[in-house]
Order: structure tokens, then sequence, then C-alpha cells
């Protein structure tokens, strides 16, 4: 039995089974939101992403397992409670579909069967769509327009209610490369505001850029973490303009390839990480000093975390890891050039 | 001789129509009342009928499909035996005295489109995108306001099953004769005057009644088009 817990998990799952026709298309063991944050669901087409939103939305109903949203069971409610519980969540699918009406008269919609009517339920809707960047397609029919608007208007209007658990189904699927950073800062904002959202999408660049909290689905199952040595920091300026510091928390300063500045998240790849016992001379710009913490034998090779300011991992082959002849504790040192490490 | 009855029907129509002829108002008007009222009865039960049969998913749907379509052809005479067995003195609706009345033409007629509207209806919404009733759901639309949206969106089918239900009413005869009696200033509408007059061998006469049918049933069908295209707020 999951508890309510409080407030802190917007949306917790267990043993969950959603089948089609016999087949199980997706069956989670424990998956947890937590609320007033963002989190990004990744992996590839048909991983069973957008059934776990519909089941969160209360669209679908699972087969098996129990499912909370906002502390419910959505299915263990009366009407009237079901209906209130469904009004505390937005959803935008990915294929929107938009009412045979007009622009506004679809971002109206969730207000007006709340109720909200006059002044309120026009200055609400304006809101809305400003901030998606469609109020001036306000009169315009909603089924005349581009795949990329239509993924807007849809998000304008799930959101046009300030719903406290907003889910996105590939937000970002036909928006154009302008549109990108609104549905960004738009997070963003929700996050600040206390919303808790909870992205799906396929690609990994994207996830990052929205969250840190990314989980991977993969066949219907949660995988581990979708990346290993996920770290976040301040871009600040090097020597070179191509160049740039990744300032840590903790005082670890990384050098890193990109023109981008300011709060970034960034991966390196564990593949791409020299393990040695001694520092040597290399092209490599990133050169840091740390003890093992944990060694790990996955499928013949070896999985070396070290803390060198932060934990980071590296993998390598049995014959290496024999002739380092490192232990838990040992000192090495990790290597890695700054085109390693890639920035979200 | 075709031709001559044609365009002989065709000057007969515009004179009898321009002439404000009585029996042709008459028996317009009985057509245009009688239909109409029986399309909406029809449409307001065949319409929610066909719409639960499209959304809910009960043991014999598939029959219940099957019987609407099979429905869709029902001999009017039928119908009108069916409904006379049930109204005529001494039997259960007897003391009504519906028998040779616009009341038993309409109940034949509701009969008749009964079907077609939930066939239709039927038909239409189950070809909507069920998404449309999705979205609504995750918008917070209460169950009532989810079935009214649906059927918004589907207005065309919808509207489509009525002009259907109209079409087939407004032209039919079997009812009307069995039902109605054909009595003259009374139940006497377009079809059964043109069995009428035809029987007399007033052929222009009938083709002139036709011709306005014909009419009639362009002028709703017009209506109704106008209706579905129109206004796009939805429900």
């Amino acid at each position: 039995m999951i508890e309510p817990s409080s407030n802190s998990l917007a949306v917790s799952a267990r043993n969950l089974v959603r089948s089609y026709g016999g087949v199980p298309v997706l069956s989670l063991n424990e998956v947890t939101f937590t609320s007033e944050r963002v989190h990004v669901i990744v992996g590839p087409n048909g991983a069973g992403k957008t059934t776990l939103l519909r089941l969160i939305a209360g669209i679908e109903r699972p087969d098996r397992g129990e499912l909370r949203i906002l502390g419910r069971d959505p299915w263990e409610q009366s009407r009237r409670q079901a209906l209130a519980l469904r009004r505390r969540v937005g959803f935008a699918a990915q294929k929107p579909y938009l009412f045979r009406t007009s622009v506004r008269r679809n971002v109206e919609y969730p207000l007006r069967v709340r109720g909200v009517s006059g002044s309120k339920l026009e200055e609400l809707a304006q809101a809305s769509m400003k901030k998606l960047g469609v109020a001036h397609l306000a009169e315009r029919n909603a089924r005349t327009l581009s795949a990329g608007e239509a993924q807007r208007i849809s998000i304008a209007r799930a959101t046009v209610t300030e719903p406290e658990l907003l889910l996105l189904d590939e937000p970002l699927a036909n928006i154009d490369p302008e549109g990108a950073p609104v549905i960004e800062e738009l997070c963003r904002e929700l996050e600040s505001q206390g919303v808790t959202v909870i992205v799906a999408t396929h690609v990994l660049e994207q996830a990052f850029r929205l969250s840190a909290r990314v989980v991977r689905l993969e066949g219907g199952r949660m995988m581990p973490p979708a990346v290993e040595n996920l770290l976040e920091g301040e871009l600040i300026d090097a020597e070179e303009e191509a160049q740039a510091v990744l300032a840590l928390e903790g005082g670890l300063r990384l050098d890193v390839a990109t023109e981008q500045r300011g709060r970034a998240r960034a991966t390196i790849e564990p593949r791409d990480i020299v393990v040695s016992a001694e520092s040597f001379r290399s092209s490599a710009r990133n050169s840091l000093p740390g003890r093992v913490t944990k060694l790990e034998d996955r499928r013949g090779l070896v999985y070396v975390t070290a803390d060198v300011g932060v934990p980071l991992v590296s993998i390598v082959t049995h014959q290496s890891f024999q002739e380092l002849g490192i232990t838990v504790g040992s000192g090495v040192v990790f290597t890695f050039k700054a085109t390693a490490v890639r920035v979200f | 001789m075709g031709e001559s009855i044609l365009i002989g029907g065709f000057w007969r129509a515009l004179i009898l129509i321009f002439t404000g002829d009585v029996r042709v108002y008459e028996a317009a008007f009985v057509s245009l009342w009688i239909s109409c009222t029986a399309t909406a009865i029809a449409s307001a039960l065949g319409l929610p009928l066909g719409f639960a049969v499209a959304v809910r998913r009960f043991r014999g749907r598939g029959f219940v499909i099957t019987l609407l379509n099979t429905l869709l052809a029902l001999p009017t005479v039928i119908v009108g035996l069916f409904v006379y067995t049930f109204i005529r003195r001494g039997t259960l609706f007897g003391p009504l005295d519906l028998l040779f009345s616009p009341g038993a033409m309409i109940v034949g007629q509701v009969i008749l489109a009964l079907p077609i509207a939930a066939a239709l209806g039927q038909t239409a919404i189950s070809s909507l995108d069920p998404a449309a009733r999705e979205t609504a759901l995750t918008l917070g639309a209460s169950p009532g306001r989810v079935i009214l949206t649906t059927a918004w969106e589907a207005r065309y089918g919808l509207l489509a099953a009525v002009a259907a239900a109209g079409g087939r009413l407004i032209g039919e005869v079997g009812v009307s004769m069995m039902l109605g009696g054909n009595i003259a200033h009374h139940t006497r509408n377009l079809t059964t005057a043109i069995a009428l007059e035809t029987s007399k061998g007033e052929f222009a006469v009938a083709m002139a009644l036709g011709i306005i049918l014909l009419v009639l049933a362009l002028g709703l069908n017009f209506l109704l088009r106008r209706l579905q295209g129109r206004g796009e707020e939805p429900a």
C-alpha cells in the first residue's frame, strides 16, 4: 500500500500493469514523481510513455497495481471526487485534438466547464495564449492550424486553469525551433510556481534541458537512470571563446567545449573517462585526482566510481582493471577531454 | 407523353403555388408539420440511443447495431400495419381514438424514422476521433458536458442523420395512407394527395404536387446544411 505521504508525491505507482489485447505495454514496479518539480520521462517511440501519461491523466485504467494521483486513487473515487481530481490535472497530448471552433473558444473551454465566465474568462484565456505566443491566432478556426501551432494551443488550453499537475506528451515534437525555448521557459516558470510537470520525450537533449529528474522508459519498463555522470552547474567564460568552465557546487571546475553560458546540465560518457594511477601528460583538458568509492562488475566490464569532488563513473575492461590493481579506497586520476563533456 | 406530363405538371405547379391553391397549401402544411414533428421526436429519441450504442460496450451490442441497420429498410406499410393493429377500435390503444388522425401518422412516422436517427447517429459518433471525448474529459468536463461536447464535434454527422430521417418521412406514403386515411383538410398530405390524384387520372396535378414535395425536401435540406455550416461556438 502506497501512503499518500502528505504532499511530497504528486504521482506514485506500484506494480502498475497496462496491457492492450493481453500484451503488456507498461509494467512498472515502482515509480514516483515528487511534487513541485519538472520530471521527464525519456524513451523511444513505443516505450510506454504515452500510456503512462494517459494512466496518470485518468483516460486509461490500469489492469493491475496501485496508482495515486495527488494522493488519491482516481478509480476509487465517487463521480464528483473523480471530476474534482481530474480538474487538478492538465494534459496536453502528443497529437492534440482541438475542438471544431476558434482557438479562443478552445482555450476558454476548461474555464467554461468550471463555470468561469465574463471578464475573468477572457483575461485568463488571453494570458495563457499570450504566454504560449498564440494570442494572434485567437479568432482563427482551430482546425486550420499547423501542427506546431496546434501543439502550443493545446498547451495553452491545458495550463489555462493553472493545474497542480501538468502532463505534457512530446510537447516539442512539432514545435518549430523558436517555439522550444517558450515551452522550456514555461516549464521552469511552472516549477517555480509549485506546479508538478511531467514531460514525455524521446529526445535525450530535450529531457536534460527541461530537468535533471529524468527517468528512462523502455519496452514498458523503467530502466536505470538515463545517463551516468549527470552534472549541474554554471557555465562561465574561459580563456578561449569556444570554451567554457563548468563551475560545479563544491568548487570543482571542468573545462568544457561549448559557447553556451549560464546554468546548464552536462554529462560525461563513462567510456570517455580514462582511469590511471597517476596523472600523465596529454591533450585532455580535465585531469581529476580522487579516491575509488565503488567497483562493480557488469557484463564483463568494471564500473569504477571515484570521488573526484563529485562522484564520477568510468568503465574499464577487466584487463585494464587488473593491470591498474585498484581497490576501493585507492587513489586514481580521472582524465577526459573538454569535448567529452556533453552540455544540454 | 411523359415530357408533356412533366412540363404540364411544372406549369400547373407554378399556377397552383402562385394562385394560393388551398388543397396544395393544406397538403403541404400537413406534410410539413407532421413530418417535422415526427423527425424531431425520432431525433430526440434516436440520436441519444445511437450515442449510447456508439460509446457503451455491452452484451448484444453487435446485434443492436445490426438490428438498427436492418430497420433502416423498414417498409412503410409494415409500420402502418403494425401501428394499425394497436390503435384500431377494440385494441390496447383504441380508446385513444388515434386512427385516421395526425397523431397516428406521427406515431407511425416516429417508428419509421427512429432507426434512421439511431443508426446514422451511432455511425456519426463512432466515426468521431475518440480523442474528442478524451480531450473534453482531461479538460475537466463533467460527464454530461463530455456528451454535449462529443455531440457538438459530431454535429455534421448528427445533422446528416436528422436530414436523412426527415427526408424519409416527407416522402413516405404507406404510413400516412394507412394511419391517416387521406382525409381532406385533416390528414391529407402531399404524398397521399399525389396517390389520390394519380388514381383519378389527374397526372398533371399529381406531378405539380410531386414538384412541390421535391421543393420542400430541397428546402429542408438547405436549411439543415446552413445549420451544419453555421456557428463555431461549442456546446
